[in-house]
């Protein structure tokens, strides 16, 4: 239709055409009054009207907002996806985590639980004993004894392997000897005020019998009491640091023993990593990260991490060793792993089965095949009935 | 004849509605008087004006800092309103449709003092809202504007952002059809 044709007239302006239909529709439209304004009370109203509504959207928009947020924290929280910050996974992620040691308290400090895998389990706090401590006192909850690990003390990692495991032996005998004693003291000790009582430093990390710790009942700290050496610039500190590694480790310790959830342990891993960073028990950390992330089967990087770690100390680290130069070995670097099992075998009067077998593939795989026919001939003399032994006849 | 501009065809091109609002605020102090006739109009005699209304606003608030400028905002402001009205229309039938009540559609509000001019008013307005309500919604409105507002086609097509040609192929068919319909509703004599 063209542009220019005029518009048409309105129904409303030609009362008499002829067309009975329009001039109808034109009555129709003149009976049609104009609108009245709305009042101003009327505008005031729906203005109101307006703001409550977008209020109330608002509203549902950050409800929808907060309802789908939490539901990703709860999906990511259980898939164990390390995606969340700290302060959000506290919030969907509360875990009981002074059950496990509490639990491993009344066991004792000798009852362990068993490894799964070929990586040896993380040590126990109350590893770190000295028989000058008082280390547990059955009345008070294992996550609230404050466990001090004085700087004279031996280190975890340190000294001689076997010589290590049988003087902790006897620290741990002597430690349960004193809490017994302690225990049976119990109802003729004096009343103390309940403060901190102070002990002496020991004069010597020596292993010295323990029946210091109980026998002057002056020194002696009444039950409940925290016993807390001072020894060190923060024992404050330090204690706290100790006793929150010990429930990050207890946690993870939990979560790949007994709920088989290598995620789990790998994220409350991380969470102390991140909390702590080289702690005290950074040894028992990087084992049971070790243990969870082959657990996961991630080899490759278990094996980036163990290249990055200095695993000097033999004796604490054998388990570690071993696993290193099985991975480099699996990783075609025998020449690297050879250099793991060696040390390995070197340090220890008996044979480590795992050693002896990776140290004669290796051989034989380097072309060594004197070195690897006598690893075999050790390993059969010392492991006669291992069913490996196949392995090596099909090698 | 020397008649009035109407008041929808004033605001309607106000040199103000060239430029958008500066703010809500702005927008509803100035326009919303506008709706709400514009609402009247489109919608007849039963709409809920103010439900309306309130919900053009909460549209515009929510868009108004997404409006580029690139059309008119009393165009802008139409369509949102047009839409609505039609959204309300639609409820309005469904609703009329389960309730049975068809007699409601067209409620007018009785200014007259005598009943019988009031009764033939009543069903002459009932019979032309039932014959435009036959109508599709562009041709609904179209013919709206240009009958019952007195805008012209130019100012139709500015309003809603169309060809002038569009806006006369649309009104001579909306006024071809709505007179088929009110033939028909006349001759069944009912309104």
């Amino acid at each position: 239709m063209s542009d220019l044709l005029p518009d048409p007239p309105r129904w409303k302006e030609r009362p008499d055409q002829a067309n009975l239909a329009e001039r109808e529709a034109g009555r129709a439209i003149r009976f049609l009054r104009a609108p009245e304004p709305l009042p101003a009370a009327q505008l005031t109203r729906i203005a109101a009207r307006v703001r409550a509504a977008r209020s109330q959207r608002r509203y549902f928009w950050l409800t929808v907002t907060a309802a789908v947020l939490l539901c990703g924290a709860t999906v990511a929280s259980a898939a164990h996806l390390n995606v969340l910050p700290s302060w959000l996974t506290r919030i969907v992620k509360p875990r009981p985590v002074e059950s496990a040691p509490h639990k491993r308290a009344l066991l004792g400090p000798l009852k362990r639980t068993p490894a799964i895998s070929a990586v040896s389990a993380p040590e126990p706090p109350v590893t770190n004993f000295q028989p000058n401590q008082v280390p547990f006192v059955p009345d008070q909850p294992a996550h609230e004894t404050n466990f001090v690990r004085p700087s004279s003390a031996v280190s975890v990692v340190g000294g001689d392997g076997d010589g290590r495991d049988k003087a902790r032996l006897a620290l741990h005998k002597q430690a349960r000897k004193a809490v017994e004693t302690t225990s049976d003291k119990r109802p003729d000790s004096p009343k103390v005020p309940a403060s901190p009582a102070k002990l002496e430093p020991p004069s010597a990390p020596s292993l010295a019998p323990a029946t210091a710790v109980a026998a002057p009942p002056a020194a002696a700290p009444p039950p409940g009491t925290r016993v807390a050496l001072l020894e060190g610039a923060n024992p404050a500190a330090e204690t706290s640091s100790a006793q929150g590694t010990a429930k990050y480790l207890s946690e993870a310790i939990h979560a790949l023993r007994v709920e088989h959830s290598p995620g789990t342990a790998l994220f409350v891993l991380d969470r102390h990593a991140t909390e702590f960073g080289k702690s005290t028990f950074a040894h028992e950390a990087l084992l049971l990260r070790v243990e969870a992330m082959l657990a996961l089967g991630r080899k490759s990087e278990v094996l980036r991490l163990l290249d990055g770690a200095a695993l000097t100390d033999v004796a604490a680290s054998r388990s570690l060793l071993v696993t290193r130069g099985e991975l480099r070995a699996a990783a075609n670097r025998c020449a690297d792993g050879l250099g793991d099992f060696d040390l390995v075998l070197a340090k220890s009067k008996q044979a480590d089965r795992q050693a002896l077998f990776g140290r004669a593939m290796c051989r034989k795989k380097l072309g060594d095949s004197v070195g690897a026919q006598a690893d075999v001939e050790r390993y059969r003399r010392e492991f006669p009935t291992d069913p490996r032994l196949s392995d090596f006849a099909r090698e | 004849m020397d008649t009035p501009m109407p008041l929808l065809m004033q605001a309607t091109l106000a040199p103000a509605t060239f430029s958008p609002p500066a703010s809500f605020q702005e927008a509803y102090r100035d326009h919303a008087q506008t709706a709400a006739r514009w609402a009247r109009q489109l919608g007849g005699s039963d709409i809920d004006v103010e439900d309306v209304v309130q919900e053009v606003f909460l549209v515009v608030s929510r868009r108004l800092s997404s409006f580029r400028g690139e059309a008119r905002f009393s165009s802008w402001l139409f369509e949102i309103t047009r839409k609505i009205v039609a959204n309300h229309r639609r409820r309005q039938r469904w609703r009329f449709w389960r309730s049975g009540n068809e007699e409601s559609l067209s409620s007018a509000q009785s200014h007259e003092i005598d009943p019988a001019a009031e009764l033939e008013r009543r069903q002459t307005v009932t019979l032309f809202y039932r014959a435009l309500d036959r109508l599709p919604d562009k041709y609904r409105t179209v013919l709206v504007l240009y009958e019952i507002e007195g805008l012209s086609t130019q100012d139709i097509a500015d309003l809603r952002d169309l060809n002038l040609s569009t806006v006369k192929v649309q009104l001579s068919r909306a006024r071809e059809r709505f007179l088929r319909h009110y033939q028909q509703l006349m001759k069944k004599g009912k309104p």
